[in-house]
């Protein structure tokens, strides 16, 4: 079996390229999706599910359905908003629909919502006392981010933390543009109120 | 220009505004201390969440994720040899031939893609087929299919609608009452469903403007 290694291309071209070599039973196409965006789908999975331990659970739940859907992908839209897209879809039907959409998410495992940071673990050139409070503030924002409605929180998450544009969110989410405007401001609003702004 | 809605702060600090309702904002910005001060804190909340550093991946998860394929391509393998011995029994063994139908059916139904949970929260059943489409709702006998941001009841045209309600009117609260699973719905723009013989679009209510 020969795999044909694309080069130069654009996103929608090298998705379905992946997509191509995963049909003809090339298992590295896979292993190059998992590396590239585990960490996004990981990411996405802890802000949405609140708690590092459901996130991992999600996150394996999500790469098995990407290595069985993965033959389908046609390149009708890049391969990273498709995952976003079955990320965000496996969560709200695994930690329920109802609660995914309208209710914020409670703590589950005390303060260990995100499992720690890669930052934390580097910052040595910060004197221990200014980490101690980067890291408060850094926890009091992960929490208050667990407050705020989850059909806001994907949206915020999307633009805030993975820097999406609104055209780009309005394709993983599949809505207008003017909802993704309406659903970060809404957002945002509730962070506001969550960290202590007033009402 | 009145005070900025907390919308249009919000898609100013994205930089997703026009040029000319930009300057707009801007100018306003400098001779409205109120509204200075809310894009003031706004930006304060941005940044904060903006600092958030992203969530280390867990030293078991490669594992993991490699262990669950595995046995899946294990279970498939297994589903395909019952597929094939099935192919093989003759026509005249009929008793083993339904019961291999029978353990066929099982497996498949195990191993298909289609998951269907029950809340046990409410009496809304998600089905979802395929992960690059929204998943259809059903709440007490109505199916509903999300499609721009509208969850439309399965079989109806949307482009038929004849009447428009809000959530919060007495027709749709009723309805409501009816059908408490239909809050469910509330997460998009709105519905379209039949009612009375009509179609409806019912709106959610949309955030208060600022003034």
């Amino acid at each position: 079996m020969s795999v044909t290694m694309v080069l130069e291309g654009s996103a929608h071209d090298v998705g379905a390229e992946l997509a191509e070599r995963h049909r003809l039973g090339d298992p590295s196409a896979f292993e190059e999706i998992y590396r590239e965006h585990a960490a996004m789908v990981y990411g996405l999975a802890v802000r949405m599910a609140g708690s590092a331990d459901r996130a991992e659970d999600l996150t394996q739940e999500v790469f098995l359905r990407v290595y069985r859907h993965l033959g389908r992908f046609r390149g009708g839209s890049t391969l990273k908003t498709w995952l976003y897209r079955v990320t965000l879809n496996h969560c709200r039907s695994r930690l329920g629909r109802k609660r995914f959409l309208t209710q914020p998410l409670r703590e589950e495992h005390g303060d260990e919502e995100d499992g720690g940071t890669a930052a934390e673990l580097v910052a040595a050139d910060r004197g221990p006392e200014e980490r101690a409070l980067a890291r408060d503030a850094s926890r009091q924002v992960a929490r208050g981010l667990r407050e705020v409605k989850p059909v806001f929180r994907e949206a915020l998450v999307l633009r805030d933390l993975e820097g999406l544009s609104y055209e780009e969110i309005a394709e993983v989410l599949e809505v207008r543009i003017g909802t993704v405007r309406s659903r970060i401001a809404r957002g945002r609003d509730q962070l506001r109120v969550a960290l202590g702004g007033a009402p | 220009m009145s005070h900025a809605t907390a919308e249009t702060l919000s898609a100013y600090l994205d930089r997703e505004l026009d040029d000319a309702e930009a300057r707009e904002v801007a100018d306003h910005l400098e001779s409205c201390d109120v509204c200075r001060d809310r894009y003031s804190g706004l930006q304060r909340v941005v940044s904060g969440l903006r600092r958030l550093d992203p969530p280390a991946l867990p030293p078991t998860l490669d594992q993991a994720v490699a262990r669950r394929i595995a046995l899946d391509a294990e279970r498939k393998g297994l589903l395909d040899r019952f597929e094939d011995a099935m192919a093989k029994v003759p026509r005249q063994s009929s008793i083993f031939a339904l019961f291999a139908v029978v353990m066929a059916l099982a497996v498949i139904l195990y191993l298909f893609s289609v998951a269907v949970e029950r809340s046990s929260r409410s009496n809304v059943r998600v089905i979802f087929t395929d992960p690059t489409v929204e998943a259809p709702t059903e709440t007490t006998g109505r199916t509903f299919l999300y499609e721009n941001d509208l969850w439309v009841e399965e079989g109806v045209d949307a482009e038929a609608v004849t009447r428009e309600l809000t959530w919060d009117s007495d027709e749709a609260q009723a309805l409501l009452a009816a059908d408490p699973a239909l809050a469910d719905l509330e997460d998009a723009q709105g519905m379209i469903l039949t009612l009375g013989g009509e179609v409806v679009l019912v709106r959610n209510p949309s955030p208060e403007p600022e003034n």
